[in-house]
């Protein structure tokens, strides 16, 4: 097979990885088709301005090292793309020397690793998930292991306040077991929802129904205002269900678990329409959240009510948006309050409605 | 007669509340109940109890500072505690080796007890550390 100098160079240009080629300027002096189309077309600028977005030379540098002791170099670098999305690689530089030897350039093959850090990280985060789940169940038994501690005195003494007392923690800890395989179930669903129409003001009115009891019980003053067109969704009732009771019963909790003095509390549910999406506000004047617990919210196994939380309702309610097209966000301050936003993309012309 | 000794049980779930106080009742023992690490607080200084157990995983990480500030009180440190501890997640070991690992000069609990709380398992080291003052 003959060889020739364009052989050589559509090879280089096909390569699937990103191939750059540096003076000892840092000069991007060549680079592949992959690496153009990712991180832009202009040769001859700065490596690090091109695909590290920085206005000066990189701290540790493989391929300054490969200039100093032409040998090859590898490290794992976080690169930035002409979209601005970061881009993980795995670079190994090889020196590049003219007929006398003289290394003139140095070439940088990067891998691209994106994806496997993401699967690292969600890995990781299930890793924590299961932790939780386990910790939340042994509190859970150890509640139903006092339970039946407590009834037992109550068979060995024949007393009635003993057996009420041991089966109602007995009754409770079930309960919460209950509650929490179900969140478990929903996270771990793998399924995309089912495409029913679901209409947004409909599922907000029956939410609101559910809660005003245990909104008046506690003084809370529950208010809503639903836009009758808000629209129709395409999707599983039960989860858009789910996911304003989460959002609406989180809501109640932060006003409970608030200990500022003469606050009169209020939660309020907005459901609008702003152009193709349908908007859930669930705001609430109650506790409110640091930096650190928002950081966590959606992506974690996390609760901050103690034996009162399953530690997963975000999880679902995050799990419900995204599947459904949609996103989830949260605005919040301790001691204001926080302000839960569910946009979900409408379904065009509406059929019929479930 | 000796006087029962007084155990503190510091845990925010009410039913280990209710469950614990039970069995050191049963067992001949006074009880009293903190939920967070602010009560305890309170708690110990007011009733000057004979023991504490202390669930270290509240929600607001209030039992570790508890557990500081009563190991620092002159008054307060000879006071055993007995630390109820899951193995996994906050209050497992992560959480245990990171308590110590920030903190060389506080000395370790006195006792250890796993999640869920074993009744036999719980008294033997009450009676180990305060006897069975009942």
């Amino acid at each position: 097979m003959p060889h020739t100098a364009t052989d050589d160079h559509r090879l280089f240009e096909v390569v699937p990885c990103f191939i750059s080629v540096q003076d000892r300027e840092f000069h991007i002096i060549d680079a592949n088709r992959r690496f153009r189309e990712v991180f832009g077309g202009r040769i001859g600028g700065h490596c690090y301005e091109i695909y590290k977005k920085r206005q000066d030379r990189c701290p540790v540098c493989p391929v300054a090292q490969t200039f100093q002791d032409g040998e090859t170099h590898s490290s794992e670098e976080v690169l930035i793309d002409d979209a601005g999305k970061q881009v993980h690689v795995v670079v190994h530089t090889a020196p590049v020397r003219d007929d006398s030897g003289e290394i003139v350039a140095v070439m940088e093959v990067s891998d691209d690793i994106t994806e496997l850090r993401a699967l690292e990280d969600k890995l990781a985060s299930l890793g924590s998930l299961v932790g939780g789940i386990a910790h939340s169940i042994k509190n859970i038994l150890e509640g139903l292991r006092g339970g039946i501690y407590i009834v037992n005195l109550g068979f060995r003494d024949n007393r009635q306040e003993d057996l009420r007392t041991g089966w109602e923690m007995v009754e409770r800890n079930v309960a919460r077991l209950s509650a929490m395989i179900l969140d478990m179930l929903y996270c771990s669903r793998e399924r995309s929802p089912r495409q029913l129409r679901v209409s947004l003001s409909a599922v907000a009115r029956e939410v609101m129904g559910l809660f005003a009891p245990r909104a008046a019980q506690h003084s809370i003053t529950l208010e809503s205002t639903i836009d009758p067109d808000a629209g129709v969704i395409l999707g599983e009732p039960k989860d858009i269900h789910s996911l304003l009771s989460n959002l609406l019963g989180n809501a109640i909790d932060a006003c409970l678990s608030d200990d500022s003095e003469d606050k009169s509390y209020r939660v309020l549910l907005r459901v609008s329409r702003q152009g193709s999406w349908g908007v859930i506000e669930v705001e609430d004047n109650g506790a409110g959240m640091d930096a650190e617990t928002r950081s966590k919210l959606f992506t974690m196994y996390f609760s901050t009510k103690g034996a009162f939380g399953t530690g997963l309702g975000l999880l679902v309610s995050h799990k419900v948006a995204t599947e459904h097209g949609g996103t989830i966000a949260v605005r919040s301050e301790p001691g204001q309050g926080s302000t839960f936003t569910v946009r979900l993309p409408l379904a065009g012309a509406p059929e019929r409605t479930v | 007669m000796m006087q029962s000794a007084k155990i503190l049980i510091v845990d925010d779930e009410p039913d280990v509340c209710t469950y614990l106080s039970r069995l050191f009742r049963e067992n001949g023992y006074e009880v009293a109940c903190a939920r967070d690490g602010d009560e305890a607080t309170a708690a110990v200084a007011h009733d000057r109890p004979d023991l504490v157990t202390l669930d270290l995983s509240m929600p607001n990480k209030s039992g570790v500072r508890f557990y500081r500030e009563m190991k620092a009180d002159e008054a307060l440190r000879h006071i055993p505690v007995v630390m109820v501890t899951g193995v996994t997640g906050p209050g497992g070991p992560q959480d245990t080796e990171r308590f110590y690992s920030t903190r060389r000069h506080v000395p370790p609990p006195e006792g250890f007890v796993p999640k869920p709380v074993d009744p036999d398992d719980m008294l033997a080291v009450v009676k180990r550390l305060i006897g069975a003052r009942g």
